[in-house]
């Protein structure tokens, strides 16, 4: 080691350095000026740096993160209650759908049998269906299923700008 | 009464006393700030993005797992979130995150006299906002959050070698300004 470089100079002022090579350095300092000079800068910025004191948020910023934090967590919950609710709707349906259907399957007939059974059972459904058609000009049932239909829509159109909204928020924060 | 530890405070608040964690604000949002304002150089920007960092941090909360202290997860949240903010403005991430081989050339405020210890403080204050981002970020975890070395270099994703040059090239390039300015000399 024969010259005190600045890293040398920094790891002595942060106590990084073997006894051996403490002892070196301070027999450096000693003969030379500019290195006490060096030294003396280094040990003024770091001291300098030590003292900065720091800067502080508004005196209203923890109550306004924890609003933020409250507001998020009662839309996240109304979001849930309401995914919720449509998802229960439509499970209802399908379990009624479900239970109609088996209602009309004899479950007592045979294995072997009872897959036939239940495809003339399908195929009735089907001319029922068919049968039924004849009477989709009727006013009332036109109703039903365009009431039945603009709801969906609706849920739909809601779920898709409440989705558009977050998004478009996402990248609002981003900018 | 001994204050909560962090891990309290979070334990309570993953069992549902939401209103607990203002306490972990109340604890980190000083010491987070001028990590973001030295970053972003802005005061109103920075506590926007702070409060982004403790939303952030809430709705992660259930995941940390104490693998590290939360400070140091916290406030990686922070550096990286202050990252995205600086790309995101499209401002060059490239002057502000210097290659550590580049050199720093800081200048002092003309006519500034440094008379006594606590000058040193606000001048070396002042050149803090001439450092690029990744010197300031590095310097405020240092001498502002007491962070080792180590710390740093998890929270910042650097090798422990790349943070102590950051931070030897920052107090060098502060020295140069103040042998420039000869105030040590003053001083001695």
């Amino acid at each position: 080691m024969n010259l005190l470089n600045d890293e040398i100079l920094n790891k002595y002022i942060d106590g990084e350095l073997e006894p051996s090579i403490i002892q070196k350095v301070n027999e450096m300092l000693k003969s030379s000026e500019e290195y006490q000079k060096r030294l003396k800068a280094l040990q003024l910025v770091h001291e300098g740096l030590k003292n900065i004191t720091g800067i502080k948020t508004s005196p209203n910023f923890t109550f306004v993160v924890m609003a933020k934090i409250k507001s998020r967590m009662k839309k996240k919950k109304n979001d849930i209650y309401f995914i919720y609710s449509i998802t229960s709707i439509l499970i209802s349906i399908c379990l009624i759908i479900t239970g109609f259907v088996l209602s009309n399957i004899n479950l007592t007939t045979k294995t072997t049998s009872r897959l036939t059974h239940i495809m003339n059972t399908y195929l009735n459904y089907i001319i029922f269906f068919n049968d039924k058609m004849k009477d989709i000009l009727n006013p009332n049932i036109i109703l039903m299923f365009g009431s039945i239909t603009t709801f969906g829509i609706i849920i739909t159109a809601y779920l898709f700008y409440e989705n558009h909204k977050r998004t478009q928020t996402e990248l609002n924060k981003i900018r | 009464m001994e204050k909560p530890t962090d891990q309290e405070i979070i334990e309570s608040v993953k069992k549902g006393n939401q209103s607990d964690y203002s306490l972990l604000i109340d604890r980190y949002k000083n010491k987070a700030f001028p990590l973001l304002v030295r970053m972003l150089k802005n005061e109103l920007e920075a506590e926007e993005v702070l409060q982004d960092c403790f939303l952030k941090a809430y709705n992660s909360l259930k995941d940390f797992r104490y693998e590290a202290k939360f400070s140091t997860w916290f406030y990686k949240i922070v550096y990286n979130t202050a990252l995205s903010k600086l790309s995101a403005k499209k401002r060059k991430i490239e002057s502000g995150m210097l290659s550590i081989d580049d050199q720093l050339h800081l200048e002092s405020k003309e006519n500034f006299r440094i008379l006594e210890q606590k000058d040193i403080s606000n001048f070396v204050k002042n050149l803090i906002n001439q450092l690029p981002s990744k010197y300031a970020s590095v310097i405020s975890l240092f001498y502002l959050e007491n962070m080792t070395c180590k710390e740093i270099s998890g929270v910042m994703g650097l090798s422990v070698t790349n943070v102590k040059v950051i931070l030897y090239r920052a107090r060098n390039a502060f020295k140069d300004v103040i042998l420039k300015n000869k105030f040590a000399e003053e001083l001695l």
